[in-house]
């Protein structure tokens, strides 16, 4: 209570340009951060304490950097905030109290999936840099965070920033040659370190699940390569990595883009070859194996913009036809969508239910149907609950 | 049970109103709610006539604050609708008394004024302040109605005038389970 009981509030667009602000601000004056809040689609609110004068030079130089970065949405200062509205608020939960060493900070923000990794794996190659995880805040803005020496952060910067800028868009890069402790609860979950390689990583991007699963679908059809996981980055976006043999990555790349596009929505698809460890670790991760049964019926799947209109769909599908439900998966920015399993004739007729349904009450984005899945599918597919 | 209602809208607020709204009109129970990223969905179950009557009330009522609505009835319901119900009603929670206001705005750092400013126009307590991503946040504050009203007046003002806003609404004797859907445990999504 001692430290100020004055709060600061700033909400800004992207990661980028709230990491930045915040360093200045903790630089500024004697102030600490007391909480942070993600609301989707890009906006980042950073909440701080400290007396009235503190708060106020803080909030006014933070502000002018988000400014000029132009992701400024709101600045406030609250001279004594209520304690208990307060602690009723969610912004105090994430805050966290970890070393954050002493290395240079540097962080690279793309929109979409495919920027991100490719970038990552040219920072880590470029420079002697340690991948600092990576995170998203929503609209499909996601940052990866590197830490090394203040020349080595920046070399890895300029090389992410080219690599991603050919693959997709940069939104920001951050070079904080010595960030503030305060900043520990900004920053992404850790990298948990894992002996994973390859010779080639594929990315497959689209927009909603079923896109996803159709390009899984027929590249494990088309090549000998592994599908390791299915990775969310906001907005509607779904990465799809699987690794192999840099050959049997290349052969598998065509035919995820093919499935996908068949299926749903299909964004991008590139391929790193001999990716480093690193960029593996961090967005890979630990193989996830859910134990589910080596189900071999087919697989129809439907994808809409509305809870009602997939709940109605479905109830109609299980009434219709003798198929089973298996799960459901949200991609974010309104889509979701579920799984069914029955004969092929069953599963076909239940689409064609649930689409004339689904259009009845909401926006039907896609359906889909995999005659004859893989059973090595179903360990990774996410909508197993 | 045999019928399950629904109502869908942008942000939270709306289907507040609607759940209250349908538990006051017929005989139905609320259970709960999902949210796909800014827009949320209210599930509440009843004989088919009083999830029609229900469901009436509950779209009028939403409507009051969201723009678009929608709303479907689903009748001898596959028992497959719940698993797409991801906050539930708890039954046995205690809930405060008193009237129930509702802000809602693009944006998380004006609730910080406004709720601060609120608690301290009136003898209210912020109870929730639930987000549903797509940047939608609504807060929940309870307190008798008169301070309720007051407190919102105050909120009003200062966030009115914001290109985010999207609106505000008092409950003057909110159903026990809209409050327990929507409470501290209610669940966050």
């Amino acid at each position: 209570m001692s430290f100020g009981q004055a709060l600061g509030v700033l909400d800004v667009r992207g990661m980028a340009a709230l990491m930045g602000a915040t360093d200045t601000m903790l630089k500024t004056a004697l102030v600490r951060v007391c909480g942070i809040h993600r609301v989707g689609s890009g906006w980042v609110t950073v909440v701080i304490n400290g007396t009235v004068d503190a708060v106020e030079a803080a909030i006014s130089v933070g502000q002018m950097e988000v400014a000029k970065r132009g992701a400024l949405i709101s600045a406030d200062v609250i001279a004594r905030a209520d304690g208990d509205a307060m602690a009723a608020m969610p912004h105090g939960q994430s805050v966290r109290d970890i070393a954050l060493g002493s290395s240079a900070l540097g962080l690279l923000e793309t929109r979409g999936i495919v920027p991100i990794i490719a970038g990552a794996d040219a920072m880590v190659k470029a420079a002697s840099v340690s991948l600092g995880g990576w995170a998203t805040v929503g609209s499909a803005l996601l940052h990866v965070v590197v830490r090394g020496d203040v020349a080595s952060v920046q070399a890895a910067l300029d090389a992410g920033k080219m690599a991603a800028e050919k693959v997709g868009q940069v939104v920001a890069t951050l070079n904080l040659p010595n960030p503030d402790a305060g900043l520990a609860s900004l920053l992404p979950p850790p990298v948990k370190e894992t002996a994973l390689s390859a010779g080639g990583l594929g990315v497959l991007e689209t927009t909603g699940y079923v896109g996803a699963v159709g390009g899984f679908d027929q590249m494990i059809k088309a090549s000998h390569v592994s599908v390791c996981r299915i990775l969310s980055g906001s907005g509607g976006r779904l990465g799809t990595l699987f690794t192999g043999d840099l050959d049997a990555v290349e052969a598998a790349a065509g035919a995820a883009a093919d499935g996908a596009k068949t299926a749903g929505v299909f964004e991008t698809c590139h391929i790193i070859s001999i990716p480093s460890v690193e960029p593996l670790s961090c967005f890979v991760g630990e193989a996830v194996n859910r134990s589910v049964s080596n189900n071999r019926l087919a697989m129809g799947l439907i994808e809409t913009r509305s809870t009602v209109a997939l709940v109605m769909a479905m109830d109609q599908m299980l009434k219709t036809a003798n198929v089973k439900f298996e799960g459901s998966y949200k991609s974010g920015s309104f889509l979701t969508s579920s799984v069914i399993r029955g004969d092929v004739d069953a599963v076909r007729t239940a689409l064609n239910v649930g689409a004339v349904e689904a259009a009845k009450h909401g926006e039907l984005v896609s359906t889909h149907i995999i005659p004859n899945p893989l059973p090595e599918m179903n360990s990774q597919l996410a909508h197993h609950s | 049970m045999a019928a399950i209602g629904m109502v869908e809208v942008e942000g939270v607020a709306g289907i507040i109103l609607a759940g209250d709204a349908a538990c006051k009109t017929a005989e139905v129970n609320l259970l709960g709610w999902t949210s796909i990223g800014g827009f949320t969905t209210l599930f509440f179950n009843g004989s088919i006539g009083a999830v029609n009557n229900a469901l009436r009330a509950g779209e009028k009522a939403a409507q009051g604050i969201s723009g678009r609505v929608t709303a479907a009835v689903l009748t001898q319901p596959e028992p497959v609708y719940d698993t797409y119900i991801t906050a539930r009603s708890q039954a046995d929670m205690a809930v405060p008394k008193g009237a129930l206001g509702l802000l809602e705005t693009r944006g998380y750092g004006c609730h910080v004024r406004t709720n601060d400013a609120m608690v301290k126009a009136a003898n209210v307590t912020v109870y929730q302040v639930l987000t549903v991503m797509n940047r939608v946040v609504c807060s929940l504050i309870v307190g008798d109605v008169a301070a309720v009203k007051e407190a919102l007046a105050v909120g009003q003002t200062l966030v009115s005038s914001v290109e985010n806003y999207m609106g505000s609404a008092l409950i003057a004797q909110p159903v026990p389970d809209v409050l327990r859907a929507f409470g501290p445990q209610g669940g966050s999504k």
